[in-house]
């Protein structure tokens, strides 16, 4: 909804696709890279009473995590804890008629606030069987599965770059959450480990 | 490389975070007229210890949160627990 916009009424990501289906931007034998692109992206912001939580939850229909660092799921729509006072809630079908109503209906505490973030960052998923020791060239985090489960998210680098990682659901596939201007050099620094990789 | 512990992410490597000077360093009370002296104490003087300093340091690649914690400035062990410095404690 928010991407950039051009005269042929056309739309382009910051990976330069044109379409909402997902596409292979990095492959390998044993690992494929896609971007999901133009992913509804809400950030939110308030304070963690768990009444106003809930409350928030039952409105987005997917449960805001309390605990840190960890993922609420319901079907494709997941909110992301991202600081005691911070979660950033995606959708790759539409969020933006949710968003309308919560800020339309109001009665929420005075400090909420939500913001359309769907353009500040771009959401590639890494697949495949190497896709987690690809991930750990570049990633300081143990990405070992018992110790970032399946419903485990954490911001950290990735070759230098702020990510937002957590696990895709139900499957082996990570999703990396890149801003949008540092997404063509994550994609070359994919490119370039994956060479090294099969050497 | 410096493993720091964020009170809510558990341990990060020193990369994630940026080091935010000595902590415990208290504002003049703004009503207590101080003294030119008190306010360049407060901006520009630290204890600079060989040994035990208490220091901050700020998440900035994770959750963004402050913490605080003692390292040795001689063998940069911490010796200490990070303490939550904002107003939001896990
Ligand atoms: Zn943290």
């Amino acid at each position: 909804m928010v991407e950039q916009r051009f005269a042929d009424g056309g739309a382009v990501s910051p990976l330069g696709n044109r379409t909402f289906d997902p596409v292979v931007v990095v492959a390998g034998p044993g690992v494929e890279v896609l971007e999901h692109s133009f992913t509804d992206q809400l950030d939110v912001r308030l304070d963690p009473e768990p009444a106003v939580l809930g409350a928030l939850g039952d409105r987005l229909r997917v449960a805001i995590p309390a605990e840190p660092n960890r993922v609420g799921r319901d079907g494709r729509r997941l909110a992301l804890w991202l600081a005691p006072d911070e979660w950033l809630v995606l959708d790759p079908d539409n969020l933006e008629d949710d968003v309308a109503r919560l800020t339309m209906e109001g009665g929420w505490p005075p400090d909420v606030t939500f913001v359309d973030v769907s353009a500040h960052r771009t959401l590639l998923e890494l697949r495949g069987r190497d896709a987690r020791a690809l991930l750990a060239r570049g990633c300081p985090l143990d990405l070992d599965p018992r110790v970032f489960g399946p419903d485990h998210c954490a911001q950290t680098l990735l070759a230098r770059v702020d990510v937002i990682l957590f696990r895709l659901d139900g499957t082996d596939a990570f999703g990396v959450l890149v801003r949008a201007s540092f997404a063509r050099y994550l994609v070359a620094w994919l490119t370039d480990a994956l060479e090294g990789f099969y050497a | 490389m410096l493993l720091i512990s964020c009170p809510w992410c558990g341990p990060r490597e020193e990369i994630e975070f940026r080091n935010g000077g000595e902590a415990g360093v208290a504002a003049p009370e703004p009503d207590a007229e101080p003294t030119t002296d008190e306010i360049s104490g407060f901006l520009f003087f630290r204890s600079n210890p060989k040994g035990s300093f208490h220091e901050r340091w700020n998440h900035s690649h994770g959750c963004r949160r402050w913490v605080s914690l003692t390292r040795s400035t001689i063998t940069h062990e911490i010796e200490s627990e990070s303490q939550p410095t904002g107003r939001f404690r896990p």
